[in-house]
């Protein structure tokens, strides 16, 4: 029986054809592709061939069916929410509580501090900050920043274009660009030269 | 032409109509704008006489305290109800017809919200003092009551509008890419940073999805938590009328029943000044329209309930009330919105008439009007009628509450069309997203 490694792990492969990249967001080839299935293709391919860093574009929201065979999967967007919602619980209570402490309304024999009203407010603000965690940590995990995208990325790609990025040593760009041309890609650019 | 190639002339498509409405904007797009400002403009003349003169060119006052202002802000909290009803509840519900219509129904929940906020600062005596009412340490050693349904308003808006604007822009940001991509010079780099340099990239949107989904999951029990905490600022005091435990999700299914209508209302004249006819269906219009039967049969039962339930109580100031509301003075608008929100909508049970876009747009503006009525009387009605003959009165709204009234109207309709000319109303990458499915 043939030995299977695990999705999401880059194979060996030939010494020096894609060995690892000087950095995670400097790219060296660029492919373009004009349908999911030829990008999907392509990026096995690449995967195959050893490489361990590379990133795909897409229009559309397909990660999913890309996902086990990207070099990282999932987010763990969902704990900063939850460290979110509980945050603003405590805020939403704290403020509440520590509020009727400093000045005491004693209306209708009811005790400052009563949390079954606060208890509104600790919902409201739980969603609050929730909310407001999540989006921060999109912003950081996605590094979105109101600056123009780099001179690599291609306008297509938020029309009906696919792209492949790929990180490989300089000597061996002709080689993986003639392996993403092989594999379906219509155009390859040199980022380096973008 | 094999399905991957009619995926991407599709994709293409879509991109092509949704941003063509984008173009630059005729004459009548500015004489339409203009002809709002002069309508903000005059609303804030009112205002700023009310501010220098006093409340007291406001008919509120003894034993009317909430008028139209409240009325209004009412109003408007529940028409953003239904747009985040069809962006967050109907996506996790995975409801396929939502995708050409909730970026506008978004929109119009966040510009509702805006409105709505306007309003109690407008109700306002001394406006210039309204920080007082945040929580905060100061020199005079007070802090707001949290146990107040009032101060419970103020956090649940605020938190509504955050979470719906957060909704609302993360949808949007794939989509402003997209206009980027396709223009030059300065709007390139306003869309350029309001795309927050988005690049498609699968590191983008595998958190994206995922922020998404959480803030979809947020938003839903927020919906249903705004409007009931909305009305508590009635149901918790003891007046005839308002002292009552079906307020609600009678008032989070009003909400939402108007908050269609104006979706409806919004999004006829729309789609046609916009040439979205192809991506925004009469399907989708008749979904909405049998979204606004169920929402109606609700508004049907919670009416007779709230007036069995006052009969069935035996207390004598709720039957005599409930009665008063029926035939008394503001007995015209009481039936006006029976008519407005229960018998209407039920013409929507004749496909045809469901299926007819004249037909839908006179019965979603009834429905406004319906709505609009319906918390005219129920915010207004009570306080002019409680426990005491001595106290009873009655109120109708002055000039200034009326221009303000309508102005509130000219800033709605001024945002959405500033929205609808500037930002993509159609969700392109979910459309996309629903091809390739």
């Amino acid at each position: 029986m043939t030995p299977t490694r695990p999705d999401n792990e880059a194979a060996p492969g030939p010494a020096g054809e894609c060995p690892a990249p000087p950095r995670t967001g400097h790219w060296q080839l660029c492919a373009e592709f004009d349908s999911a299935e030829a990008l999907h293709h392509a990026v096995l391919q690449v995967r195959d061939a050893g490489a361990r860093e590379y990133e795909v574009c897409s229009p559309v929201l397909t990660h999913e069916s890309l996902e086990a065979h990207m070099p990282r999967a999932g987010s763990r967007l969902h704990y900063i929410s939850a460290f979110g919602g509980i945050t603003g619980v405590s805020v939403g209570l704290a403020m509440c509580v520590l509020s009727s402490l400093l000045y005491g309304l004693w209306t209708g024999g009811k005790p400052p501090v009563n949390l079954v009203p606060f208890v509104v407010v600790g919902f409201e603000c739980t969603i609050l900050f929730a909310a407001l965690f999540t989006v921060a940590g999109l912003v950081y995990f996605a590094r979105l920043k109101p600056l123009a995208p780099p001179p690599d990325y291609r306008p297509g790609f938020s029309n009906d274009r696919y792209g492949l990025y790929v990180q490989c040593e300089p000597a061996r760009k002709p080689a993986v660009a003639e392996l993403l041309r092989a594999a379906g890609a219509t155009e390859v650019i040199d980022c380096d030269a973008a | 032409m094999a399905t991957a190639e009619k995926e991407t002339v599709i994709y293409a498509k879509i991109n092509e109509e949704v941003i063509q409405s984008l173009e630059r904007p005729t004459w009548r797009y500015w004489l339409l704008i203009g002809s709002l400002l002069g309508v903000i403009g005059l609303g804030a003349l009112a205002y700023f006489y009310q501010v220098m003169v006093g409340m007291g060119v406001a008919n509120i006052n003894h034993p009317v305290g909430w008028g139209v202002y409240i009325v209004n802000f009412v109003f408007w909290v529940g028409i953003a109800h239904s747009g985040t009803l069809i962006s967050a509840i109907l996506y996790l519900f995975r409801v396929r017809w939502r995708t050409a219509i909730y970026r506008a129904a978004e929109a119009m929940t966040v510009f509702a919200v805006m409105t709505a906020g306007l309003f109690p600062l407008i109700h306002l005596g001394r406006v210039w003092v309204m920080y007082w009412l945040l929580p905060y340490p100061n020199t005079r050693h007070l802090w707001p009551n949290f146990k107040s349904p009032l101060v419970w308003d103020v956090v649940a808006v605020t938190t509504y509008f955050t979470v719906s604007f957060l909704f609302f822009y993360l949808g949007l940001i794939p989509d402003i890419a997209a206009v980027r991509d396709r223009s030059t010079g300065l709007r390139r780099q306003i869309y350029g940073a309001l795309a927050l340099g988005w690049q498609n990239r699968y590191e983008q949107w595998r958190h994206y999805a995922r922020a998404y989904v959480a803030l979809a999951c947020l938003a839903t029990p927020l919906v249903i938590s705004v409007h009931s905490v909305v009305s508590w600022d009635f149901a918790m005091s003891i007046l005839p009328g308002w002292h009552t435990t079906i307020f609600p999700p009678y008032f989070v299914a009003g909400a939402i029943h108007s908050g269609l209508a104006m979706v409806i209302t919004l999004l006829v004249p729309i789609r046609v000044w916009l040439r979205l006819q192809r991506l925004v269906t009469l399907e989708h219009f008749e979904n909405m329209a049998k979204m606004l039967i169920f929402t109606g049969l609700i508004m049907t039962y919670s009416y007779a309930t709230e007036a069995f339930t006052s009969y069935y109580s035996g207390n004598h100031f709720e039957t005599s009330f409930s009665t008063w509301r029926a035939t008394g003075t503001y007995a015209p608008l009481f039936w006006g919105m029976v008519v407005c929100n229960c018998l209407a909508p039920m013409l929507l049970f004749w496909k045809r008439v469901r299926t007819s876009i004249p037909w839908l747009l006179a019965i979603s503006i009834a429905i406004n009007i319906g709505m609009w009525l319906e918390r005219f009387v129920l915010i207004v009605t009570s306080t002019a009628h409680d426990f005491l003959p001595s106290s009873w009165g009655t109120y109708t709204p002055s000039p200034v509450e009326i221009i303000i009234t309508i102005a509130s109207f000219a800033w709605f309709a001024f945002l959405f069309l500033l929205f609808a000319k500037h930002l993509p109303a159609v969700a392109i990458s979910e459309m996309k997203e629903q091809v390739a499915e």
